[in-house]
């Protein structure tokens, strides 16, 4: 999934900017995370409608950057994760789940 | 004028023509803040309201129980708190909010109960968040000169600020610290001059038991990390040195999207005025009030006093 960071002072954000809001660089650059490690999560039993009616969702960690993203299943602290994003969702999955 | 600001919109209404009257734009302006959220399902109504993330972090699935959860998490982490203590924030408003004509929920609740009630996102409970509501207030803002010709009961704006944080919650530095209301309680103490000490009772804003007690910390009406002993200690009941919620807060009153700044102001006018009946504050000649838009994207912060 897609990220940005800024050149001048390396702050990194999750949602696309035209300046940095720490230095009001315009000097962005976007870059790839597939993988993070898992900071903390939350089952949540109270959920939109067009989602399913209980999920996990997971505070990632992941070269500089924190993110949320969403899982079916419980991952635990500290397991690493594999990031998949579409036009609809940011989605992980337990990297031993693949192995 | 229609404001919309989240759940932020009444605190924001009160703002913009507290602002419109001083700049000498208007004499007089009718706020009324009101919203009907019953009729739609509940899981479409945390649909609507999870809009107001970021998209990206929407599209994670992230909501705003979820968030509070989190901060749940962080809070009994870092202090070693359990989830009675938090939970114990619905004990004392639905307490409150049995005094209180007006409330959604009139009925007192134990501790008990809620640990015992639904997982909504672990670990809170139902009652750690605040009902779905309908709801009106309303309030009449006018020129200071004009107030005597209104009523004898008027009450004083004696300062209101707002702040903006950054929208995007992952992207900041701490779950437990919302720029925007400290900013904004920094900055109404600042213009007013009064200091922490001199507010009587408040009014914040407790979409979940754990906001009340992080926003007591941000306002700076505790230290980081004592809000939960304040309410421990029975600081914060109606009898206590600083009630916080007297009408229920948002848990036990509702949250009325766009109703709950002007109702919190509305509550404040009563305590002020010693209207407030069985839950009349002792001290009540300075009130403060914390309204917050989405999980703190935007927070208005104000300060009332009788009018002399
Ligand atoms: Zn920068």
């Amino acid at each position: 999934m897609k990220v940005y960071r800024c050149e001048n002072c390396s702050s990194s954000f999750l949602e696309k900017r035209s300046r940095c809001y720490n230095c009001r660089s315009d000097r962005l650059l976007e870059y790839d995370v597939s993988s993070g490690i898992v900071l903390d999560t939350v089952q949540l039993f109270a959920t939109p409608d067009n989602l399913p009616e209980t999920y996990y969702i997971l505070r990632i960690s992941s070269d500089g950057i924190t993110f949320f993203c969403r899982s079916p299943t419980q991952i635990g602290e500290g397991e690493k994760v594999s990031l998949m994003e579409d036009d609809n969702s940011i989605c992980c999955k337990a990297e031993r789940d693949q192995i | 004028m229609r404001v919309d600001n989240t759940s932020g919109s009444g605190g924001s209404a009160i703002y913009i023509a507290n602002s419109m009257i001083k700049s000498g734009y208007v004499n007089t302006v009718l706020i009324i803040g009101a919203e009907k959220m019953t009729s739609v399902p509940s899981r479409r109504s945390t649909s609507i309201i999870a809009s107001l993330l970021s998209e990206r972090e929407r599209k994670s699935g992230l909501t705003l129980p979820s968030l509070a959860a989190f901060m749940a998490k962080a809070y009994m982490r870092e202090y070693g708190v359990g989830m009675e203590m938090i939970s114990s924030v619905a004990v004392k408003n639905h307490r409150n909010g049995a005094l209180n004509q007006y409330a959604h929920f009139q009925k007192p609740v134990d501790l008990s109960d809620i640990m015992k009630s639904k997982i909504i996102a672990d670990p809170l409970r139902l009652y750690d968040f605040c009902p779905v509501s309908d709801g009106a207030a309303s309030l009449i803002l006018t020129r200071d000169d004009m107030a005597q010709s209104f009523t004898g009961k008027a009450v004083k704006i004696r300062g209101i600020s707002s702040y903006s944080s950054n929208p995007v919650i992952s992207e900041r530095k701490s779950l437990l610290e919302i720029d925007c209301v400290k900013e904004a309680s920094d900055k109404v103490f600042k213009e007013t001059g009064l200091t922490r000490k001199d507010v009587d009772f408040a009014e914040v804003h407790d979409m979940s038991t754990i906001l009340e007690i992080v926003e007591s910390e941000n306002i700076g009406f505790f230290e980081k990390g004592s809000g939960y002993m304040a309410l421990r200690d029975g600081i914060t009941e109606i009898s206590g040195e600083l009630p916080i919620n007297p009408s229920g807060g948002l848990n036990s009153k509702g949250h009325p999207i766009g109703a709950t700044g002007v109702a919190q102001a509305c509550e404040v006018y009563q305590q002020i005025n010693g209207l407030a009946g069985p839950r009349q504050v002792k001290r009540h000649e300075v009130g403060f009030t914390l309204n917050m838009a989405g999980f703190g994207n935007n927070a208005v912060a104000g300060i009332y006093e009788a009018f002399s």
